[in-house]
């Protein structure tokens, strides 16, 4: 959830997945971490809050279109915590603020693509590249998507590609923090340093 | 005071720990084996971010603290690498081990700090247990 964004190529199926979230968000139960019932929780520091909601201002002042407005509710009883509500923006850019940055927070911002390649073309400029995934029912678009994004993690159909202890865990470009990745086998290369041994043992 | 950290800004209460502040539980460093308050350290607050409440302070490391933890840890590197590696990885196993065991304690305490649903938390501690898990079949996925 570090910066949401839900590329649909077209106008259909643009609409077609705004129609969809327009019936899901308000459905959404935030509450309490404790709450079983709760589908999400608060956000980390009264300060975050703040950024996040200035993050929503900012994208649309830049012209972008707020659709469902996070902003300005509280959980009765815990009128203090640090809550928002999900907010769901449409017509956001890649020129945009609130696209260049990480908001960290419950904010889902729609791009508009009208090709494959505009919508690759979205995550390879970004400068960071941390994961990424592609919905779709053509292989070919899955394996080009796959093969072309330059993003460290990439799902297919699956939304949140981040994958079981035992691989690595880490994106590309400015989402990469020094050489190695986490877990996986980079985890072990970061605790090891290597001996080479180059040896003869000839007979007699 | 304003830390600006790459292209994030975070913003610090600043606090300085004293003998006579009534103070809520403070997270210090765990060096050599025990938690060791530094009297003077600055620390930030730990919130509950469901109530809005301070719950904790954490106490900051510095250049001298982390010294001491490289050098304690220089210290031990020798022995811990004479050790079989069967035996150090029973070592680390033992620690997946407690892990699981305080599993419920450590996903209360993940979500009271950070503010996500169990649920989140639990996903998380099972995730991201890098080298230690070993898959279902008990093989050891380190090589």
């Amino acid at each position: 959830m570090s910066m949401p964004v839900i590329v649909p190529v077209g106008q259909k199926t643009a609409e077609a997945i705004r129609e969809r979230l327009l019936q899901e968000i308000p459905k959404l139960r935030i509450g309490v971490s404790t709450d079983p019932d709760a589908q999400m929780g608060p956000v980390v520091t009264a300060e975050h809050k703040k950024k996040i909601e200035g993050y929503i201002q900012l994208a649309i002042d830049e012209g972008a279109k707020l659709v469902i407005d996070g902003r300005g509710r509280s959980l009765p009883g815990h009128e203090e915590g640090f809550f928002l509500w999900p907010t769901l923006i449409d017509y956001a850019t890649p020129s945009m603020k609130s696209y260049q940055d990480e908001i960290f927070g419950p904010v889902l911002q729609i791009i508009r693509a009208e090709t494959f390649e505009e919508a690759l073309s979205y995550p390879n400029v970004h400068y960071q590249g941390n994961a990424v995934t592609v919905f779709t029912r053509n292989g070919d678009a899955a394996q080009r998507f796959v093969a072309e994004v330059t993003v460290g993690m990439v799902g297919v159909n699956f939304p949140m590609p981040t994958p079981v202890g035992y691989y690595s865990h880490g994106g590309w470009k400015d989402s990469a923090f020094g050489d190695l990745n986490q877990y996986g086998e980079d985890s072990i290369r970061f605790f090891t340093r290597t001996k080479v041994v180059t040896q003869r043992w000839p007979r007699g | 005071m304003l830390l600006i950290v790459g292209s994030s800004v975070w913003h610090h209460q600043i606090y300085t720990i004293s003998k006579e502040d009534p103070m809520p539980r403070t997270i210090s460093q765990f060096i050599n084996g025990q938690s060791v308050t530094h009297i003077g350290a600055v620390t930030s607050p730990v919130y509950d971010p469901s109530t809005g409440q301070v719950q904790a302070r954490l106490e900051h490391g510095d250049a001298a603290i982390l010294a001491e933890v490289v050098a304690v840890a220089k210290a031990a590197q020798p022995a811990w690498a004479a050790i079989n590696p069967q035996r150090r990885a029973r070592v680390m196993f033992k620690f997946k081990a407690l892990i699981e065991e305080h599993r419920q304690e450590l996903v209360h305490l993940m979500s009271s700090e950070h503010g996500k649903l169990l649920d989140d938390s639990k996903s998380s501690r099972t995730s991201s247990p890098g080298p230690l898990a070993p898959p279902a079949s008990g093989a050891c996925p380190c090589r």
